[in-house]
Order: C-alpha cells, then sequence, then structure tokens
C-alpha cells in the first residue's frame, strides 16, 4: 500500500504565508473585484454623506431665507411704522401739544459766518 | 367473501399543445405590458398635449418665481413717501370648504374684516373657482384676529388660507401724491414718480428652477438653475418735506376759504431745477387710489394741466423784447386803456388808460395796451422765438410721468394773425402748464439761465448710487436783461402788498410785500376757455408767480387758483398765499431780513400773521 509521506500543509509555512503582506497587495482575479467593490462602497458612503450634508445645508438655507424674509418684513412695517410717525400731520399736533410754537422775531439771530477755505483738503491733496 | 372492485381513476392530462397555448398566449400578454411599459417609459404617452415625462417633470422640477422688492421713495430729507409692505390677503379655495360651516364663517369674517357676509357667502360657496380672495392686504391686527378665530377650530376654517402679498404704501397718504403717483394694484406704477421710474423702481423679479420636495422646498441636491431677482432703485426727490408741507397747507387753505374748484404751487430751486414743492388740489390718497376717479390720479394740474397764464405772461413779454434790443427799460408806450387792433377793441382789465408807460410800469399796472404795443415793437419773429427759447410749447422734461408741452401760436400756421401776437403779449391764446411759467421766470432769477427741472436727485442700488447733475437748458435772456426784469417784479410785488398789508397797517399804498427782504411777483388773471372758441365768464384762474428773494434768488414760487368764487379777479386770492410762502422761505433758509425794507406798520423779519 502506498502511503504518502509528503507533510499536507505545514504550519511554518501558513504562518509564513499569513504574515507575507505582499501577497495581499498581489490583487490579481478576484481580490481585484473586492477591492473595486470596497472601492465603490466607500465612494457612495462619501457620496452618501456628501449628499446628505448637502441636503441637510440646502434645507437650513432655506429655513434661513424664510427667516430673511420673516425679518425684512418686519423692517419695513418697522420703516412704515417710522414713515408715519414722521409725517407732518402727526408732528404738527403733537407740537401743539407740547407747547410748541413758531420762533418769534425777538427769538431769532442771524449770525454771518466767514467763508472758511477747507484747509483738510488743501492737507488730504498735498503728498 | 364478496369482493369489491376499485375502478382505477383516469389520469388527469393537458395536452402539451394546449400547455404551450396558454403559455404562448401569457407571454404574449406579458410581451404586451413590456412593451405598453417601454412606451410609458420613453414618454412617447401623451395626456391630453403633455406626455408623462412632462408632467412629471412638471411635477418634481418646478420654476418659482423670487420676487424683487420695489424701490424706496424718500424725499431729500431722507424720509420715506413710499415703500412696498407685506400684507396678508385671505384666500380661499371654495372645494375645500365646509358647506354647512360656510354662513357661519361668513359672519364671522364680515364682523372682523368689515365686508358684507352676503359676498363673502358667495365667495365661500362659489366652486367654479379653485382660488378666491376674501380680502387682500388684511391690516396685521386684523389678520392676527382672524387667525386667532382659525385656531379655535381648525376644521370649521378648511379651504382657507393666508398668504403674504407686497403691497406699496404711502406713510404721508395725499402728502405730494401727484408728484409721487400710484402704483396699481398689480404692482406697475401708473403716475407721477411711480409711473416716470417704473422700470427701475420695480427691479427684475427672479427665479428658481429646481426640484421642489412636498412642502415645495427646493431639493438642493438636485441641479438648479437660479437667476437672481434685481430689487428695485431707491430713489430720492427733491422735494423738501417742510416746504411741501407748508405749500399744501397754504393751499389747501386757500382753496377752501375762497370756495374754489382747486389750485397748484411749485417751488422751484432757482440755482438748479431741482422742484421743492408741487402741490395740487384736491388731491387723492394714493393708498386708495382707486377709489377717485381716474383722472385724479393720472393728472398732475401742474405739470399737465394747460392754462392760459394771463399778465403773468408779461413778464415774458418785456424779457423777449428787452433781450432783442426792441426797446430798453426806459422806452415808453402809451396805454389808453383800450386800443384798437385788425377791427377788435382790446383794452386793460379796467378799461382805465395809464398814460406813457415803461416796461417796468407795464408790469407795474399789469397794462395789456402796454404789453401788446411792447409785443408789436419786438416784432412776431422775435417774439416766439423768445417764447419757444423761454421753455414753452414743449416738455420742460421732468421727471414725472404725463407733462403737458402747452399750446404756443404758430406763425406758420393757417389762422395766424397779427392779432394773435396782441393777446399772446397779455398772456391770452397761447396755453402753458404751471410748470414751465415757474421755470421761465427762474430763468430771470438765475440771471437768464434756463435749467432743466428734475424731480429725482439721487439714484441707489444698494450703496452705488447716482446722483442727478443740474441741467442747463439754454441761456434765454443775458444776465442784465434778466436783472432790469427782476427790478421791475420788485415793484410789481411792492403794488400788490396792500392786499396783505393793508388791512394789518391800514396804509394801502405800497410796500414791501416781505418786509425785510426784495421780492418779485406777478400777478395774472386767466380767463378760461370754454372749449367752444369763447371764455367762460363764470370764473378765471389767479395766480402769482415770482421770486425769493429778487437778488441771489433762492426759489421761484408759482401759486395759481381756479375758479375763486369770491374773487372774480382771483389775484386777491393767490397773493396772500404767495406772500405767506414768500415770507416763510425766508425764514426756512434763514436769510437776514434788511431792516431798512419795511414799510409803515411793519417790522422786518415779523411774519404777517404775527403782525395782526
Amino acid at each position: 500500500m502506498a502511503v504518502n509521506v509528503r507533510q499536507l500543509f505545514p504550519l511554518q509555512q501558513v504562518r509564513a504565508r499569513r504574515i507575507d503582506v505582499s501577497r495581499y497587495l498581489k490583487l490579481d482575479g478576484g481580490r481585484y473585484l473586492i477591492a473595486a467593490a470596497l472601492m465603490l462602497s466607500l465612494m457612495s458612503l462619501l457620496t452618501l454623506g456628501q449628499t446628505g450634508r448637502l441636503a441637510t445645508q440646502g434645507y437650513e438655507i432655506t429655513a434661513l431665507e424664510a427667516q430673511k424674509t420673516v425679518l425684512l418684513r418686519e423692517r419695513n412695517g418697522m420703516l412704515l411704522r417710522l414713515a408715519q410717525a414722521q409725517a407732518f400731520d402727526k408732528i404738527q399736533p403733537r407740537a401743539t401739544e407740547l407747547g410748541l410754537r413758531p420762533a418769534q422775531l425777538e427769538q431769532v439771530r442771524y449770525v454771518s459766518l466767514e467763508t472758511v477755505p477747507d484747509t483738510t483738503a488743501i492737507q488730504i491733496a498735498a503728498p | 367473501m364478496a369482493t369489491r372492485s376499485v375502478q382505477p381513476a383516469r389520469p388527469v392530462t393537458i395536452s402539451r399543445w394546449r400547455m404551450n397555448a396558454v403559455l404562448l398566449i401569457a407571454l404574449l400578454l406579458l410581451a404586451r405590458v413590456a412593451l405598453h411599459l417601454g412606451y410609458i417609459q420613453t414618454g412617447q404617452v401623451k395626456v391630453g398635449e403633455r406626455t408623462l415625462r412632462d408632467l412629471a417633470q412638471a411635477e418634481i422640477n418646478q420654476r418659482k418665481p423670487i420676487p424683487s422688492n420695489r424701490g424706496i421713495v424718500h424725499d431729500r430729507e431722507g424720509n420715506i413717501l413710499a415703500l412696498n409692505v407685506d400684507y396678508r390677503s385671505l384666500y380661499v379655495d371654495p372645494r375645500m370648504v365646509n358647506r354647512e360651516a360656510a354662513p357661519r364663517i361668513a359672519v364671522v369674517l364680515s364682523g372682523l374684516l368689515g365686508m358684507q357676509s352676503s359676498d363673502i357667502l358667495n365667495k365661500l360657496v362659489d366652486e367654479q373657482y379653485h382660488w378666491l380672495a376674501i380680502k387682500r392686504w388684511i391690516e396685521p391686527e386684523l389678520a392676527d384676529r382672524v387667525i386667532e378665530f382659525m385656531k379655535q377650530d381648525p376644521t370649521l376654517w378648511n379651504g382657507m388660507y393666508f398668504q403674504y402679498e407686497p403691497r406699496r404704501v404711502y406713510p404721508g397718504g395725499a402728502f405730494a401724491a401727484h408728484t409721487i403717483g400710484a402704483v396699481n394694484l398689480e404692482g406697475v406704477g401708473i403716475s407721477g414718480v411711480e409711473g416716470y421710474y417704473d422700470g427701475i423702481l420695480r427691479g427684475s423679479t427672479g427665479v428658481l428652477t429646481a426640484e421642489v420636495d412636498a412642502k415645495q422646498n427646493p431639493i438642493w441636491i438636485a441641479p438648479q438653475e437660479i437667476r437672481p431677482p434685481s430689487d428695485g432703485v431707491d430713489v430720492e426727490l427733491t422735494l423738501d418735506p417742510y416746504i411741501q408741507h407748508l405749500v399744501e397747507q397754504e393751499l389747501k387753505q386757500a382753496v377752501d376759504s375762497h370756495n374754489a374748484d382747486g389750485g397748484v404751487i411749485i417751488v422751484m430751486d432757482v440755482r438748479t431745477g431741482a422742484i421743492r414743492a408741487i402741490a395740487s388740489y384736491p388731491t387723492f390718497d394714493p393708498n386708495r387710489y382707486n377709489e377717485y376717479p381716474p383722472e385724479a390720479y393720472n393728472i398732475n394740474p401742474a405739470i399737465s394741466a394747460l392754462y392760459e397764464p394771463g399778465s403773468t405772461f408779461k413778464i415774458i413779454t418785456v424779457a423777449a423784447g428787452m433781450q432783442s434790443r426792441a426797446f430798453t427799460a426806459d422806452t415808453q408806450v402809451n396805454d389808453t386803456g383800450v386800443i384798437q387792433r385788425y377791427g377788435y377793441m382790446l383794452g386793460n382789465w379796467n378799461r382805465a388808460g395809464n398814460g406813457m408807460l415803461t416796461p417796468g410800469r407795464v408790469l407795474y399796472y399789469s397794462s395789456n395796451v402796454g404789453a401788446l404795443q411792447l409785443a408789436e415793437l419786438t416784432g412776431a419773429e422775435a417774439f416766439y422765438d423768445a417764447v419757444r427759447r423761454f421753455g414753452f410749447g414743449q416738455p420742460t422734461g421732468i421727471d414725472i410721468a404725463g407733462e403737458g408741452s402747452g399750446l404756443v401760436p404758430n406763425m406758420e400756421a393757417e389762422g395766424w394773425s397779427p392779432l394773435v401776437l396782441n393777446t399772446n403779449s397779455y398772456g391770452q391764446g397761447i396755453a402753458v402748464t404751471p410748470l414751465q411759467m415757474v421755470r421761465a421766470v427762474a430763468a430771470i432769477g438765475n440771471d437768464g439761465m434756463l435749467m432743466r427741472p428734475y424731480i429725482v436727485q439721487k439714484r441707489c442700488r444698494g450703496d452705488d448710487c447716482v446722483i442727478t447733475q443740474p441741467r442747463e437748458a439754454g441761456q434765454v435772456v443775458e444776465p442784465g436783461v434778466a436783472w432790469t426784469v427782476r427790478r421791475m417784479l420788485v415793484e410789481s410785488a411792492n403794488h400788490y402788498s396792500p392786499v396783505v398789508w393793508g388791512p394789518i397797517t391800514g396804509d394801502y399804498s405800497d410796500t414791501w410785500l416781505v418786509p425785510g427782504y426784495e421780492i418779485c411777483a406777478k400777478t395774472g388773471t386767466s380767463s378760461i376757455p370754454d372749449g367752444r372758441g369763447g371764455y367762460d365768464t363764470s370764473g378765471t384762474i389767479g395766480s402769482v408767480v415770482g421770486l425769493a428773494p429778487a437778488e441771489q434768488a433762492r426759489y421761484a414760487v408759482l401759486v395759481k387758483i381756479d375758479r375763486p368764487r369770491d374773487d372774480i379777479w382771483g389775484v386777491s386770492t393767490a397773493i396772500p398765499v404767495y406772500q405767506a410762502i414768500a415770507e416763510q422761505l425766508m425764514r426756512y433758509e434763514r436769510i437776514q431780513p434788511n431792516p431798512a425794507l419795511a414799510g409803515y406798520g411793519q417790522t422786518a423779519g415779523l411774519l404777517a400773521a404775527a403782525s395782526r
């Protein structure tokens, strides 16, 4: 009877093969497929993450725009109230109520001012 | 033993060809489905005019307009005269409304919104529409109250929606209404500055083309196309709020107290042509423009209503003759009160003669007979040439919508005769706008330089501003001629001052119209054409035009009162208004009064009202 005396799978060999890093880098055959799938998965995850972030930021922009619109509305409403309060028709009765009246002649003083040359402008113009 | 025989069951067999036939039919049906699916997927199926692909795209990809903000209108002090404010409007989708609740909703809304409940109910149940406005631009407090009601029982208010809509608001109401103009309900400027500058005030609407989610928010991960909106330009007017308020008050008071039809006052900066105030009365509130007849808001009487200027036009007659060297300030003509020309008797207002008159005295007495002789000395060609150089018969170019041109007779035209020149010399048979008249007199105050009037002095988009530069429209008379005419007009003004000062001082002789200042003024009484070739004898237009002060003039002022009922000449109605405005302007401009320019009972710098 014939006996196979060859060592079936020596442990040392296995260990040596396992720690041989270069073997893992030899992406031949199916390994290429696995690597491609991994790459694709990673890229998909990245894209998904980016898309999610973009979508979230988009909604934030939309919310901010809505907030801006509300603030602009408030601003215009305040401008309107300010303009209404500044109208002469409102100011005049209020001034009368407060006892204000047109200046009398004796209250008016006219002061003549000599025209002073604008020395500031000259200084700026000179280097 | 009896045995029961069992007959073996007959095997069910389907012949192969039948099975094949069934399979074939199923295959054909599947093929048909596949084909139809392909047909649908390739977008060839149409619903109406549109393919399914288009419909799907329309559902997902939407074009959303991005509205632009209409520019703000300010006066020269920065006060807001017009701006857009978002108000809430209440809309209804009648198909969504609870029919049983509709009468109750109508009654509640009627009480809140001040509308007829029957009108509201009609809208609530009108199912031929998907979207009907119950009330647009509701005051914020009212809208809040309606919303409170809605929150109490949301199901009751099914189909009712609030939506923000921009509305043009004029905080001052009727303040400077004819100048600012109005914007219609679609947001289009229809008159005044709003109409003239509509293109730049409105800006341009932007568009966002994007995929949207169920709430109509754009999905930012999908490709988008944005055309950003361009907001309207803010404009700053030359109007001075104080002067505008002053002239509006004075005009309203004069028109109401004399039961006149209306009137116009214009105050123009002599040196630049900037309009400091334009008031027309009766006026309108642009916030509610649609409650007025169209002519109330479409026509600005100050720039478009034609009238015969009457004696105020004698200023032009004298300036034209002196400029053409046809006569000098010392030339005299004989005022006989009435004069015959081409078979017609032409005369002064009172038919009384004033004897030999210089051009200055022609203005002083407002002599028609004198003016027509001066025009004859000038000659028709030189006269009309000067009239056109003063800007009559053509728009002034002011930046307000709806300006009129006026009517100046053409010497070449059929029907013209020298008689026309005679009547034109004292302001009849010629039609001008108030703006043309005040602009011409402003040229006299500006040493003969005619300016183009303007109302917008600054246009800003953000911090980027364009400032309007004053534009000269030509030297119409020499500075010397302008000065001479101004001296004449000071005497003319003082001649009419007793109308104001006589009742105060008891002295009815000539005195200073505004104590402390030299003021130019010329009055005019205009007949009103009746449209049948004659004149309406039931009323006149009284006007005054002049400069304040006479030298280094700041303002040209025109006051025009239409058909005052208690003053057939109109002048005694217009002069007090002119005087009140001139004296206030002098104080407002902080011009020091000259104590030497005060007559009996007058104090330089003291207002007429305070002198009483």
